[in-house]
């Protein structure tokens, strides 16, 4: 189910899965401009658990939706495995993000009106899977993160941290390469946080996927192997943590 | 499916929304399916009386039947005309009328009417019979048929003698004595206010005309299509006479219809922008209001297409839901309206050819048109707020 060699071209950092060179993000204001990246470069590798960190402003969330091909960047060039991403149309961006990107939201984002298992089965829907395969793949994954008895709740039965599981739940089960995560855990209480951070610990080493978080929460930052700080628009810092949690 | 569900449930979590486009769509699929009945019902009340009165062809004087003069144009020699039609056509039901304007008088009371002689077997007699509040219909001479609101003007019943006066064809007053034998209700105002029914013997003596002189002869036969060759052969064979098929006379019945059609459509189409300004604001206000319901949807793969469907779909239920109850609620509003009637006594007033009473009749295919049309003209309502939707950027539809 890999489209990507036939629509993409080019090969830059081939051995990134995402890489960035001076990205510049400007959204018009008015009469004014808001430049929200100011010429930023970033590689990311698969596996990788990477956090960006910085004030309200900084930029994060506009460098998630570029590296989430949610939005095209200004200035600069975006490569996706190598192949340049700068320009994609937006039929071809979806396909992408429906095959190999995975999001969590801060406010989780759930549809209201479908069940926490229907939720779950979204992505798998988009992507043609149908029947019993879909409802074991959507129970399966429901139980990796924990919510084998609520899969018939809606959404506003769960609680905060319920709901994140379910959202992560959403973002993982159609085997995403990559999860973009922004803030994950700004809406959840100091126990909720912790538990969602090791269990996205837990799916990191297990199966591999690469996470890339943008977020204020310390606890988050402890366990990242990668951290990147952005302050207006660009990197301040890039560290790569000796440690592995 | 699971768009599809999504849309069901949506229709149903956002209740007062889904009432308000369904209202829209109700309204509008009614009022056309209830108007397109009241207007099958008037075309066909006015085709049959406008058969009923003038036949499928009508046989005049030369030049057409003048009603300032009627008393000196007549079509002489009938009976040959009759004879000619009956050999070319046998099913034909041929009936001569002689018709001129008169002051009828009773005692003290004066009306000007429109006297009809007509021969005691002639159809337009047994029309009216069922229509007899009193008395019976007209059978030998000296006798007639007047209408309720004629009757009641004149302060006649029946037994009554009224007189006629009517200028006759040498410029002379034409008198005669008539005995009312029946008051009946007519179809319209005019049938009921304005005209009176005599024998034909009479109407010629009034008119000092012979009795082989009529007014007009109204042909009828069910095969509609060959008037204008039947026509053209009266016209061909009897060259002093006027013989014009229900077609030629109907341009002028066509132009009425047609500006009824008009008036009703001008009335739908207010309500159909009206239903449609309804059907935009709410989806719009709906997809604004789950602008992050899109965003996350296509932030995880949903595409453009998906967008349409489910935004189209949750449309869609509501209007199929709506134009299935409305139709169904018209369709029996015009169904019992059919055996009801509806009065329509102002118009019937004004245009000699309506009924005072009209019954609204269902064509199926035109039914089945307006469900169609209104079904698409929902897509098209609904085509902005799509378009809006699927052009959001995912990133500014998750904005918050």
């Amino acid at each position: 189910m890999r489209h990507l060699a036939s629509l993409l071209q080019g090969a830059e950092g081939e051995n990134m899965l995402i890489s960035l060179k001076e990205v510049k993000r400007i959204y018009p204001l008015g009469k004014t401009e808001v430049e929200a990246l100011r010429g930023v470069s970033l590689e990311i590798e698969e596996g990788e658990f990477t956090v960006i960190v910085g004030p309200s402003g900084s930029g994060k969330t506009t460098l998630l939706n570029i590296m989430g091909l949610l939005d095209l960047a200004t200035e600069g060039k975006v490569f996706f495995e190598g192949n340049d991403v700068s320009l994609i149309k937006d039929r071809d961006a979806t396909r992408i993000r429906r095959e190999r990107i995975g999001f969590i939201f801060q406010t989780f984002n759930l549809i209201p009106v479908l069940s926490a298992m229907e939720n779950i089965e979204i992505p798998l829907v988009l992507k043609g899977i149908k029947g019993a395969r879909k409802r074991k793949l959507s129970v399966k994954m429901m139980e990796a993160v924990g919510l084998a008895d609520v899969i018939h709740h809606k959404p506003d039965e769960l609680s905060g941290g319920e709901r994140q599981r379910v959202a992560i739940a959403r973002a993982l089960v159609g085997k995403p390469d990559i999860v973009f995560a922004d803030e994950p855990t700004a809406n959840l209480d100091t126990k909720t946080s912790f538990q969602i951070v090791e269990l996205v610990k837990k799916l990191n080493k297990e199966k591999g996927t690469t996470f890339i978080f943008s977020t204020h929460d310390a606890r988050i930052v402890k366990f990242a192997k990668r951290r990147v700080d952005l302050v207006d628009g660009r990197i301040k810092n890039d560290a790569l943590k000796a440690r592995i949690s | 499916m699971m768009l599809l569900k999504l849309a069901f449930r949506n229709a149903l979590r956002y209740k007062r929304r889904s009432l308000a486009v369904g209202l829209g769509i109700f309204i509008s699929i009614f009022s056309l399916q209830f108007l397109d009945g009241i207007f099958e019902g008037f075309k066909k009340s006015f085709m049959e009386t406008l058969l009923d009165r003038e036949g499928v062809v009508l046989v005049s004087p030369e030049g057409g039947i003048d009603p300032f003069e009627q008393s000196l144009r007549s079509v002489s020699g009938y009976r040959e005309i009759v004879s000619f039609i009956s050999q070319k056509r046998k099913d034909a039901s041929i009936e001569p009328s002689v018709e001129f304007p008169a002051t009828v008088t009773k005692d003290s009371f004066n009306l000007d009417l429109f006297v009809s002689g007509v021969e005691k077997d002639a159809g337009i007699i047994n029309t009216f019979k069922p229509r007899l509040t009193s008395g019976r219909e007209i059978k030998g001479v000296g006798e007639g048929m007047i209408g309720e609101e004629a009757a009641g003007f004149l302060h006649i019943t029946e037994g009554d003698t009224l007189i006629i006066l009517a200028q006759d064809r040498y410029g002379g007053i034409g008198v005669k004595e008539v005995h009312i034998v029946g008051i009946h209700k007519g179809r319209n105002k005019i049938e009921n206010g304005k005209m009176l029914f005599i024998d034909m013997k009479t109407a010629q003596g009034i008119l000092s005309w012979g009795s082989d002189e009529v007014t007009k002869l109204k042909v009828n036969f069910k095969d509609y299509d060959s008037a204008g060759k039947v026509a053209s052969e009266i016209g061909k064979k009897f060259p002093h006479t006027k013989v014009e098929p229900y077609k030629k006379r109907i341009k002028n019945v066509d132009t009425i219809m047609r500006i009824t059609d008009i008036k009703m459509r001008i009335f739908v189409a207010i309500i159909l922008i009206a239903s449609a300004g309804i059907i935009v604001n709410t989806v719009l206000t709906s997809v604004f209001e789950r602008k992050k319901e899109i965003g996350t949807l296509r932030a995880i793969g949903a595409g453009r297409f998906e967008m349409v469907n489910m935004i189209i779909g949750e449309v869609m239920l509501i209007s199929i839901t709506s134009i299935f109850v409305g139709s169904i609620l018209a369709g029996i509003l015009v169904n019992w309206l059919s055996v009801k009637g509806l009065y329509f006594g102002a118009a019937s007033g004004v245009i000699k050819y309506i009924e005072e009473t009209i019954y609204p009749a269902i064509i199926l295919s035109k039914w089945i048109g307006n469900v169609i049309f209104i079904l698409f003209w929902t897509l098209l309502a609904a085509a902005y707020p799509v378009i809006i939707a699927v052009k959001m950027k995912p990133c500014d539809a998750l904005k918050r």
